[in-house]
């Protein structure tokens, strides 16, 4: 057995899909690559008020003022064809891309097949893909093929003859010429056809009319050209009107990230990492790569991910195109132990330093690595580590540090220090003003004096009056405190 | 020794300290807010305790720096690995960061440090703030510290205070030893009022 799946007015299908109610507005499809633009495909309600195929851009203005008139685009329509593919792999290991929004399906060696589940479960899954298809089962893919274009959504041949008698006669592709012979005949079906006989309607006819009854008959099989489905999961969308708010760009984002997550699920994948194109109208590209610290497939966190993100995101120039892609990955499943420190909510946790990232700034959120250098405060900040869970046992590390803890004035506060036989002796500072009891220093440090950073200063530990102990530091001629020992 | 007393029946943080833990019967308890007041010295050594036992265990911790005056220089890059260091310029946008992470409830232990930020930026703290954060880390399993320069957290349930002054001489001890020798106050726990408050000293 074999089934077809049929997407009628495929190019307008793959158009619609990314926009959310389009289908039930009059809209038409043009092809600009012409020299003169006529509408290709067109919606119920386009057709509803008057709008026919072949009619240019002008004229099916005239019968609507609501009328949207939409550019075929390459790139919907491949991932039209995408999303087609992988719908029908989920079902079928042995699948074929027939023509644009025709995809034929092997259904032999599945188990226990009920046609009619499966072809309504077909018919549902391209609808969560915003593909409204429809489904024919029949012995051959030619039949199947047949079904499929006469199916309302779905249609299971299980008697052919009966099922092609009651066809027309136009369903099997008689040439205009011919189809207007067969019509003075009074021959409207193909059951009427085929009871002509094949040789003298090849008589009558030619070589046209034995292709023609050969289909008509639909006995005879034929291999499938099979493929593999691609795996890429992009979606894609250039707005007929500019975007400048994040509003209508969420709401298409989500519908993007939906359709993207369907697709990833049917192949068993989640997804990986994320990556948003935005065009601008200065035609500067802008894109960002959000990689998923824990591949899921829940729509909620990845919106969140990319909404926290855009939230920050300041441009000069409004959006005209859009390009969301899916990277698929392997889920990650991982059982939490009872007195494990492994984080709950990798995807979370990492939104959560998106916010606080947009909150600080990039270089105040992180794990402080420090430096190879003598110099003090001397640390950079690096993206925290979500894998520091990996190693396990307790850390031993040789315990050296001796004194109080230094709590850092950053930038260090300036002061003024009156020296008595080379020691402090009083300090004036916006943190402390008084009478220094004891110190301990001074200690002397410089280094990098072979490039432009090279740095020199002297230390001192003041006990002052307050009773409180002080780092004080002297670069070149100015003295700062640089802490409070605490 | 029964199970009851090995298994705290609130799960908690160990903090490395041996006061700390002794006082609170483990360590700082989860889904709690803890305030440290550290009026005069030690906050900081504190701070740097935990962080270097939580290292040890491989443990995360948030640390939101209300005025970043945390020093990572005495900390090994090993014991900081698990470290989210979240360094903010006023007491307000430490506030907000602190809510960012408790929500986020992956980390074990959020110290909010606010003792080194002026009184002025402290005294704008609304007082339903300290609530909410409550509400927040009461349904996770996250322990919060807060350490504040006076006593101000309204919803901590538990309330320990920091008497300590350092000298120079201290640079003579270990980091172990002078911790060890500092005096904790238990002045609030678990829903009462601790009229006399309990000392401990490490022996």
């Amino acid at each position: 057995m074999f089934a077809v799946i049929y997407v009628s007015d495929f190019f307008l299908q793959a158009v619609l899909r990314a926009e959310a109610g389009l289908e039930k507005r009059p809209v038409v499809l043009i092809d600009p690559a012409q020299k003169k633009p006529v509408v290709l495909q067109l919606t119920a309600a386009a057709r509803g008020v008057g709008i026919a195929e072949g009619m240019s851009p002008t004229q099916a203005l005239a019968r609507s003022t609501l009328l949207q008139i939409k550019p075929r685009c390459a790139a919907q329509e491949k991932a039209a064809t995408d999303a087609l593919l992988q719908c029908a792999y989920s079902f079928s290991p042995n699948i074929e891309s027939t023509a644009s929004g025709v995809c034929t399906l092997d259904l032999a060696g599945l188990p226990n097949l009920q046609h009619e589940e499966l072809a309504n479960e077909l018919a549902q899954r391209l609808a969560m893909l915003h593909l409204p298809a429809q489904i024919g089962i029949g012995e051959n893919p030619w039949l199947a093929l047949l079904a499929a274009r006469a199916a309302q959504p779905c249609c299971v041949v299980s008697n052919s003859t009966e099922f092609l008698n009651a066809l027309p006669v136009e369903s099997i592709g008689p040439s205009l010429e011919t189809f207007a012979i067969l019509r003075k005949w009074g021959i409207y079906t193909v059951g009427q056809f085929v009871a002509l006989g094949k040789e003298p309607l090849s008589t009558r006819l030619g070589a046209e009319a034995l292709a023609l009854h050969e289909r008509a008959v639909a006995n005879s099989t034929r291999p499938l050209k099979l493929v593999r489905p691609p795996q890429i999961f992009e979606e894609t969308i250039a707005f007929e009107h500019e975007i400048e708010t994040i509003e209508p760009l969420l709401f298409i984002l989500r519908r993007f990230l939906e359709q993207l997550l369907v697709r990833l699920e049917m192949m068993y994948w989640v997804a990986q990492e994320l990556r948003l194109r935005l065009r601008f109208e200065s035609d500067e590209p802008y894109e960002k790569t959000f990689r998923i610290p824990a591949p899921t497939a829940n729509v909620e966190t990845l919106f969140r991910m990319l909404h926290t993100h855009l939230e920050t995101l300041r441009a000069d120039h409004p959006i005209v195109g859009l390009e969301l892609s899916a990277t698929p990955g392997r889920a990650i499943n991982h059982q939490f132990g009872l007195f494990e420190s492994v984080l709950r909510d990798p995807n979370h946790f990492h939104e959560t330093l998106a916010r606080l990232t947009a909150l600080v700034g990039a270089e105040r959120v992180g794990t402080p690595v420090n430096e190879e250098s003598y110099k003090p405060d001397a640390f950079r900040m690096e993206a925290v580590r979500l894998d520091h869970e990996g190693k396990s046992g307790r850390l031993e590390v040789c315990d050296t540090a001796r004194g109080p803890a230094l709590y850092r004035f950053r930038p260090p506060t300036p002061a003024r220090v009156q020296m008595t036989r080379g020691q402090p002796a009083a300090v004036e500072s916006s943190v402390f003003e008084g009478a220094v009891c004891d110190t301990r220093g001074p200690w002397r440090a410089s280094g990098q004096w072979w490039d432009k950073e090279h740095w020199g200063r002297e230390e001192w530990d003041v006990e002052a009056s307050d009773g409180r102990l002080y780092r004080l530091c002297r670069e070149a001629k100015d003295w700062f405190v640089e802490g409070v020992y605490d | 020794m029964g199970l009851a007393e090995k298994l705290p029946a609130r799960p908690c943080f160990a903090t490395g300290v041996a006061q700390i833990d002794g006082l609170l019967q483990g360590g700082l308890s989860k889904g709690v807010v803890t305030e440290l007041v550290s009026a005069q010295a030690g906050g900081a050594l504190t701070l740097r305790r935990i962080l270097r036992h939580a290292g040890e265990e491989r443990q995360r911790v948030a640390l939101i720096d209300g005025a970043d005056g945390f020093d990572p220089a005495d900390l090994n890059n090993e014991l900081l690995a698990g470290l989210l260091w979240v360094r903010c310029t006023d007491a307000a946008q430490a506030l907000k960061a602190a809510d960012l992470v408790l929500r986020d409830g992956n980390m074990p232990l959020v110290i909010l440090d606010l003792h080194g930020n002026p009184a002025k930026q402290l005294r704008k703290i609304p007082g339903t703030t300290w609530y909410r954060l409550q509400r927040i880390i009461e349904p996770t399993p996250t322990a919060l510290l807060i350490v504040t320069p006076k006593p101000m957290v309204s919803s901590a349930e538990v309330r320990l205070s920091l008497a300590n002054q350092f000298t120079l001489q201290s640079w003579e001890q270990t980091e172990a030893e002078l911790v060890s020798r500092m005096k904790f106050v238990l002045q609030r726990a678990a829903a009462t009022e601790v009229h006399e408050p309990m000392a401990v000293e490490a022996s």
